[in-house]
């Protein structure tokens, strides 16, 4: 371990410290000398407190903890850092040979701060640096593998800058590229090899390498303490996943580890650990996922590991089977008798599809090729399709009248017609009306088949099928099997690839199942069976890059010179021609890895590459800026200062007091800044300050009605009502106001009294629309025309014609006259009438509704000509204002009685309501019991 | 008569700084002949019968004197008439005249200014002048020695007082001679309160009268400082007081200043004594007429 070291990156600056004596003295001087006074007056001043003292010198420990602030300022400015890189004591132009391949992503930090220190070494010596970077270029930018010479800010600029790149090193070969420029260097030249101690290819590249570097000059290899650990590659097996996890060194002692399997958009699905014995370079972790989630694999990649090599790209053939159906593209009916609606059912979650011709299909990309009754292939497709059956391709047929009559003919050799057994002619139908077997179910699956772990369902029927000639054959490849042994489904390997073929059709006019979930599940794991074949793509075919990935394993968007592959070039690790990352269409991308499980992962030291050559590691820590931290301490003893001088004025104690005032202030200020300036936002209106009153107490409102007379009659109504009410019953309310519809807020009114005058006027839109609101919610009007008494046959009263004027433009619920038994009657005397100072008409209410009413059977209004407000005014001494007529005190009694009721129906309405109908409702709750 | 050899010891014992003080006795006698000559105007000599014991001189009987002031020697001299002996009218009283000592006295806020011990030697130089004129017995207190009455009372006085320049103790002394006894206590009194009040109790207590003319410097009265002030004690030995902004006690001060005026004046008053304070600012004629005439009211009649 190298100790570390302290430096600065600007040290000038730390001679700003020879001036802290020079701002002690200043410091001592600086509070202003007073004015000195042998004064008799000494002897008052001595009984005076002297509040507003300052000592006359700072005393010491100030001034050194101010000092210490100006020094931990000027200390920060001149930029320290641990760990600062050693100096070798060289001369001659310096060559660094940077390993910016993946292997050296993961600790590349190390090798930016390498190269910063040794841009720091040769700044102010006038050496010249040149940087050759070993992983291969593409051709056209062959020539940037070695730039130079550069100046020491230059290189520190690079190593800011320099990133690594998702491609293996080629140290020898880029060393023999550029052999005549580093000739050119001259003699002496110091070589820094910033390696990263791994290769790929053949050792005796990287002894070359190593020899002819040293013809150059002085070689230094600065060599990584661990070499990366890297995933080589994802094997696909039918039923589960294989990472292969390897390091160029063997394990020194049990390395546990994890690997995350991400979708394609980047979500995590799965992680899975592993561990690496001791002694071990390789282990493998099986990755068990749903294939749905199989499907949707992007990447896998090493956690903890920061490099290209760490990461393996999922391609499209490794994911969704690419199934062909054979037959038109136009034959598909969409109709349940159209088989490949089966098909296409259960499959589209995890296949995709495409029609064709039989020989399209085979020459295309697809894994999965569905032949449904079809019973004779032409030569060239049989042909085509064989040899795309050897190249790993899955055939699955489906029976069918065609396919048992095709094989009645049996001349013709079954493996030939790319069948996996020899049918018999014709077929087999079960419960039929000439048929005496029964409809058969499913037997059971092949030990050895994908299906051996279903269940079979004993509902599916299976009534007809084509027969498999007996045979050894027959039973060894025999997948599903009816109950009575009859194979149901058969299956063959041919080359890499597998014929299967269903027994029945893939509609479900055979067997039911075409129509159960099993079908689902076994077509399911045959494409799934294709999918861990590898790719087969047409070598021809080119793909264009779409993304790429970086030597630090993320992937980035291709750059403009990044050019098509083919699939056949494409068919191996990542090269210079072909950066690693993804190619083609999104949905089905070519993925081009930095290693493969084919990669040869060894380290240099293993073959004593650094056997000789000066070595060095690269720093153990990363430099580390302390600047921070010096400014943070200088902050921290301006506090300390803070606090002291505080202390030393005796203000402390005020202050604390302020300051935390202050700071509740500021606290309080930030927690309230946000709900008041949306408080402030929202400009609610002011609240009225009559709403707020009458919101308080529960009060009646009557109409103002511009008539004086009538005005204070329905105010002295309400207020005899109010005393009424306050006598009799829990509700007190305070004394009645006059609103006006126009402007008042209504909702705060339990109830509204509103007298119709003659020629009435009919209220302005805005008062319709508060009034048809107030009754929708919960308000009760009263409308008293005031003319029971003039009623006389259909002649309508000036001020019936007044209210009709009113209500022609109010929505109102259709109204009836008060019924027997309604909430009118009951909700607190028990009534027969509602007589007012008249007891003649009719008292409307809201008809009771079919369909329910609008303030839960709560009447929104009533409207009579009961003058009744005549019949409740009292004066304040409690005087009657109006005469009753003969009837006297009885039907003042009887009006107030009336009033009562009404004041209760506005108040508890629908307690009323539902009191009254108490019955009905037990019933009903009874009914929905039962 | 003066005696030589203890004016001389005494002086020896004094400080150094007498002897330069020493050298400023004439002026300090002109100043204060000066000042007394310009009250003297308005004053005259008693020279009228009083109840001394020296004999003044013989006047005939008249009905209503007492008869046992007949000089029955003199009367049986003549022939048909009583005499009366007539007594000089005498002052059995001395003055003493006593100036703190203390270098608190020593200060003049400015250069045009005459510091508070030279005021205050001159007005008790001519209130010696003065009381020596009319004959009065005049002593410095502190001294232990024989009051001085006549011609060169001024002089003896002035170079006494001169020789008594300084002197940590600032307590008026208490004077153990014979007979009444009026003190003249020139001082800025900044003594705290404990310390001067026990002592004015006991020259009290010897049935003393005193007149009490505290000599302040204006700058001591109106405190005008301002700013960063450093303030030293007169005094050795005493810490420094810093006011980063001494105008802000200025009120604290004079509030201090006024109390302890006041306590002074009140004490005075207790005491029956009287009490004048004394600007250095103001003539000291009017100090050196009110003083005068607090010390002989009776013989300005």
């Amino acid at each position: 371990m190298v100790p570390a070291e302290l430096g600065f990156s600007t040290p000038l600056i730390l001679g700003a410290l020879a001036l802290l004596p020079v701002i002690w003295l200043l410091l001592r001087a600086l509070p202003q000398a007073p004015r000195r006074l042998a004064f008799p007056g000494y002897f008052f001043l001595r009984q005076i407190k002297n509040t507003q003292e300052t000592p006359s010198r700072t005393p010491w420990y100030i001034l050194l903890l101010r000092l210490l602030i100006l020094a931990a300022i000027i200390i920060a400015l001149a930029g320290p850092f641990l760990n600062a890189p050693e100096r070798l004591a060289r001369t001659g132009p310096v060559l660094i040979v940077l390993d910016d391949s993946w292997a050296a992503a993961d600790k590349w930090a190390q090798r930016r701060n390498t190269l910063a220190g040794i841009a720091s070494e040769v700044d102010g010596t006038g050496r010249q640096i040149w940087l050759l970077r070993t992983t291969p270029q593409s051709t056209a930018r062959k020539g940037e593998a070695l730039v130079g010479p550069l100046s020491a800010d230059q290189l520190a600029d690079i190593s800011d800058s320099v990133e690594p790149v998702a491609r293996a090193a080629a140290r020898s070969t880029i060393l023999r590229d550029t052999a005549p420029a580093l000739a050119a260097l001259g003699e002496g030249v110091d070589i820094r090899w910033l390696s990263d101690g791994v290769f790929t290819g053949p050792d005796i590249d990287e002894r070359q390498f190593l020899r002819r570097l040293d013809d150059y000059g002085t070689l230094t290899a600065y060599v990584p303490q661990t070499l990366p650990t890297v995933l080589t590659g994802i094997t696909y097996r039918s039923d589960s996943l294989l990472a292969t996890i390897r390091q160029p060194q063997a394990a020194v002692a049990e390395m546990p580890g994890q690997i995350s399997i991400l979708a394609r958009d980047g979500r995590l699905i799965e992680q899975t650990p592993f561990l690496m014995a001791q002694g071990a370079n390789e282990a493998e972790v099986e990755i068990d996922l749903p294939l749905t989630l199989r499907n949707e694999i992007g990447q896998i990649r090493l956690d903890g590991v920061r490099s290209a090599g760490a990461v393996q790209l999922a391609d499209a053939s490794t994911r969704r089977a690419q199934v062909g159906l054979a037959g038109s593209a136009d034959g598909t009916s969409g109709t349940l008798l159209d088989s490949r609606f089966y098909l296409q059912q259960a499959l589209s979650p995890y296949a995709l599809f495409r029609t064709g011709t039989v020989n399209t299909l085979a020459s295309s990309d697809a894994t999965v090729i569905i032949l449904d009754d079809i019973g004779r292939l032409r030569e060239g497709d049989a042909e085509a399709l064989s040899g795309w059956i050897e190249e790993g391709g899955v055939l699955i047929r489906f029976s069918g009248p065609v396919l048992a009559d095709a094989s009645q003919d049996a001349s013709v050799n079954f493996e030939a017609s790319l069948l996996p057994v020899p049918l018999r002619g014709g077929g087999r139908a079960f419960g039929g009306a000439l048929t005496w077997e029964k409809p058969q179910s499913l037997g059971g699956f092949g030990e050895d088949s994908p299906f051996s772990d279903l269940v079979p369902d004993q509902e599916i029927e299976i009534r007809r099928q084509v027969l498999a000639r007996p045979g050894a054959d027959t039973s060894t490849r025999s997948w599903a099997w009816l109950e009575d042994g009859a194979p149901l489904v058969t299956a063959r390997a041919q080359g890499k690839g597998l014929i299967v073929l269903f027994h029945v059709t893939a509609a479900p006019d055979w067997s039911d199942l075409p129509i159960s979930g099993l079908f689902v599940d076994m077509l399911r794991r045959l494409t799934a069976l294709s999918v861990t074949e590898t790719g087969r793509r047409d070598p021809e075919q080119t793909f264009v890059p779409r993304r790429v990935l970086n030597g630090f394993g993320q992937l980035q968007p291709a750059p403009d010179d990044a050019r098509p592959v083919s699939a056949a070039s494409a068919n191996g690790v990542a090269s210079a021609l072909i950066p690693a990352g993804l190619y083609g269409d999104p949905d089905m991308p070519l993925a081009v890895n930095v290693l493969s499980n084919d990669s040869k992962l060894q380290s240099l030291e293993a073959i004593g590459a650094f056997d000789g050559i000066a070595v060095r590691s690269y720093a153990g820590q990363d430099v580390r800026q302390l600047a921070v931290w010096f400014l943070l301490l200088a902050l921290v003893l301006f506090l300390i200062d803070t606090v002291l001088m505080l202390h030393l004025n005796g203000k402390l104690m005020p202050l604390r007091r302020q300051g935390l005032a202050v700071m509740s202030l500021l606290v309080l200020g930030t927690l309230l800044a946000l709900p008041v300036s949306e408080a402030a936002a929202q400009i609610r209106p002011p609240i009225d300050p009559k709403a707020a009153d009458a919101a308080l107490y529960t009060r009646f409102a009557y109409v103002v009605t511009g008539d004086r007379e009538a005005d204070e009659l329905s105010r002295a109504g309400l207020f005899g009502l109010s005393q009424r009410l306050r006598e009799r019953t829990a509700l007190e309310p305070a004394a009645p106001v006059g609103i006006s519809p126009d402007t008042d807020e209504l909702s705060v009114y339990p109830l509204i009294y509103w007298p119709i005058l003659p020629g009435a006027p009919v209220p302005s839109e805005t008062a319709l629309t508060r009034l048809e609101a107030y009754m929708a919610r919960g308000g009760l009007i009263i409308f008293d025309t005031r003319d029971g008494d003039r009623n006389f046959g259909s002649q309508r009263t000036e001020e019936a014609a007044a209210l009709r004027r009113i209500l022609e433009q109010l929505n109102m619920p259709p109204l009836e006259p008060v019924p027997t038994g309604h909430v009118l009657r009951r909700s607190f005397y028990l009534l027969d009438d509602f007589p007012g100072r008249n007891s003649d008409g009719p008292v409307w209410v809201e008809a009771r509704g079919v369909t329910g009413n609008v303030n839960d059977g709560v009447t929104p209004v009533i409207i009579s000509g009961r003058d009744w407000a005549s019949a409740w005014a009292i004066d304040d001494g409690g005087r009657p204002l109006r005469a009753m007529g003969g009837a006297g005190l009885a039907a003042r009694e009887a009006a107030y009685r009336t009033g009562i009721n009404i004041a209760m129906v506005a108040l508890t309405g629908n307690y009323k309501v539902d009191q009254l109908q108490a019955e009905a409702l037990l019933d009903q709750l009874g009914e929905e019991q039962r | 008569m003066p005696q030589p050899d203890h004016r001389m010891s005494a002086q020896e014992a004094l400080h150094h700084e007498a002897e330069e003080a020493g050298g400023s006795l004439p002026p300090l006698l002109l100043e204060a002949d000066h000042l007394a000559n310009t009250v003297m105007a308005g004053v005259h000599g008693r020279r009228r019968a009083g109840s001394g014991e020296t004999f003044w001189q013989f006047r005939p009987f008249v009905e209503g004197d007492v008869s046992t002031q007949i000089d029955w020697r003199q009367s049986a001299r003549s022939d048909d008439r009583l005499y009366i002996r007539q007594r000089e009218w005498e002052v059995a009283a001395t003055a003493w005249l006593w100036r703190d000592p203390g270098v608190s006295l020593d200060y003049a806020h400015a250069d045009d200014l005459p510091t508070k011990r030279r005021r205050a030697d001159v007005l008790a130089t001519a209130v010696c002048t003065l009381l020596a004129r009319a004959g009065e017995r005049i002593g410095y207190a502190g001294a232990s020695r024989r009051p001085f009455m006549g011609r060169r009372a001024a002089e003896q006085f002035a170079g006494e007082i001169v020789g008594h320049s300084f002197s940590p103790d600032r307590l008026p002394p208490i004077i153990n001679a014979a007979g009444e006894k009026k003190y003249v206590i020139f001082s800025d009194f900044f003594l705290p309160p404990v310390e001067l009040e026990p002592r004015l109790r006991a020259i009290a207590a010897q049935r003393a009268t005193a007149h009490l003319v505290q000599i302040i410097d204006p700058s001591e009265e109106d405190y005008r400082f301002e700013g960063r002030m450093e303030f030293l004690a007169r005094e050795q030995g005493l810490p420094k007081l810093l006011f980063g902004d001494a105008g802000a006690v200025a009120g604290e001060y004079r509030k201090l200043f006024q109390a302890h005026q006041g306590w002074l004046q009140d004490t005075c008053r207790h005491l029956g004594w009287s009490f004048m304070t004394h600007r250095t600012d103001h003539a000291p004629e009017t100090a050196l007429i009110a003083l005068y005439r607090a010390l002989a009211p009776e013989a300005l009649v």
